[in-house]
């Protein structure tokens, strides 16, 4: 899978103002800098995500500042509560220029 | 000063290749390398997929203190366990991250160890080996 | 000009200390230290136990310390939270990720996994927007493991 792809997982069933799980996998690397190329015994340049911004109808839920000792293909998870349905949107960067976003519908009932 | 300037650039590149001349991965030119030079040879079997071989290179080959050890006195050749079977069992080697500890004068294997360590366990374990080769004068 | 006696004390000391040294991890601690005040922003002291109120959960012995899950749910109201770091005392950076609630989020909590150099301490430190800091910890265990 192409890297800065992301999954993301909500329940089938969400209740109006009740706080739901959002889980989600990012396909990268993330590459602490401290890890040496086998080949050549030079430090693998770090490559891993820095910030992250959940979104629900352009307004911000969540920010994240994350770092190089998240695992790869990083998994994360939160809560959330809407009283509206609407677009979940996760968009994050990386230290080398690299952008994505990811949207979900969410729909309330 | 054209000169000079050349100078500088070559002593600079052969600085570079020298600092990477402890990081082989043939296994013959590290043993070769090994004997005209006195050092002991690391024989570092790993597969890509190992989290314990990736946390090994995270947190302690990657760290300052292990590499400036083994830049002194070792010549590190990392082996992909899959790849070179053949040559994994020559050392019996049955998993990653497995260390082989190699005298290329003697041609004989001074210790293995199996599995990932922390920073300071590993250290230990480079000295302990460098005393008992007895190939090298400071440990 | 020191008599003998004073130099045979002071080399006592010296021996005492040295044996001491493995059980008396003296540097240890005001490494770990410099780096929490660096990273959190206020010195150890100011932080509070927080156990009560946060619930860590790692697990206690990690099978690798390359993908270590740690989840953290605390009884804080979100609307009181200004950020929740996770940290590893012995990672050579131990600030692994920084999260900033809202109202939003319904719950304090957050779940990732991390990476371990090796056994230490993780900590789930919480700000509160009144300034105030709380703090849950748990030690995880990093063994010896390999590929077969």
């Amino acid at each position: 899978m192409a890297i800065g792809t992301a999954r993301v997982r909500v329940p089938k069933k969400i209740k109006k103002g009740k706080p739901f799980k959002v889980q989600f996998i990012i396909i990268h690397p993330m590459e602490p800098g401290t890890r040496k190329d086998k080949k050549t015994g030079k430090l693998i340049p770090a490559h891993h995500i820095t910030k992250l911004d959940i979104k629900f109808n352009g307004k911000l839920v969540t920010h994240m500042d994350v770092g190089g000792a998240v695992s790869a293909n990083p998994y994360f998870a939160i809560m959330m509560k809407t009283d509206e349905s609407g677009t979940l949107e996760i968009s994050y960067e990386d230290n080398k220029g690299g952008k994505w976003k990811k949207s979900v519908e969410i729909k309330v009932s | 000063m054209h000169a000079l300037g050349l100078i500088i650039i070559f002593v600079l590149i052969a600085l570079n290749n020298y600092a990477l001349a402890f990081w082989i991965n043939n296994p013959e030119s590290a043993i070769e390398r090994g004997k005209r030079t006195g050092r002991i040879i690391i024989f570092y079997f790993y597969s890509r997929d190992c989290p314990y071989c990736h946390q090994m290179e995270t947190f302690v080959l990657g760290d300052k203190d292990v590499e400036n050890y083994i830049k002194d006195k070792f010549i590190f050749v990392p082996v992909d366990y899959e790849e070179d079977m053949e040559f994994s069992d020559r050392f019996g080697v049955y998993g990653t991250p497995t260390f082989i500890f190699f005298d290329p004068k003697k041609g004989r294997v001074i210790d293995s160890i199996f599995g990932s360590r922390e920073k300071e366990d590993f250290l230990n374990i480079l000295k302990r080996i460098c005393n008992k080769s007895k190939l090298l004068r400071r440990c | 000009m020191m008599n003998r006696r004073e130099v045979l004390k002071l080399a006592g000391t010296g021996v005492l200390l040295s044996t001491l040294s493995p059980f008396v991890n003296l540097s240890f601690s005001s490494e770990v230290e410099e780096k929490f005040k660096k990273h959190v922003g206020v010195p150890m002291s100011k932080v509070k136990d927080g156990s009560d109120k946060i619930k860590l959960k790692t697990p206690t012995i990690a099978e690798t310390g390359a993908n270590v899950p740690v989840s953290v749910d605390a009884k804080i109201p979100v609307e009181d939270v200004d950020w929740l770091m996770i940290f590893v005392d012995h990672n050579p950076v131990p600030r692994v990720i920084k999260v900033h609630f809202s109202p939003m989020n319904g719950k304090t909590f957050f779940a990732t996994r991390i990476k371990m150099a090796k056994t230490s301490n993780v900590r789930a430190i919480i700000k509160k927007k009144d300034g105030s800091y709380l703090q849950a910890l748990k030690e995880v265990k990093v063994t010896i493991g390999g590929c077969g």
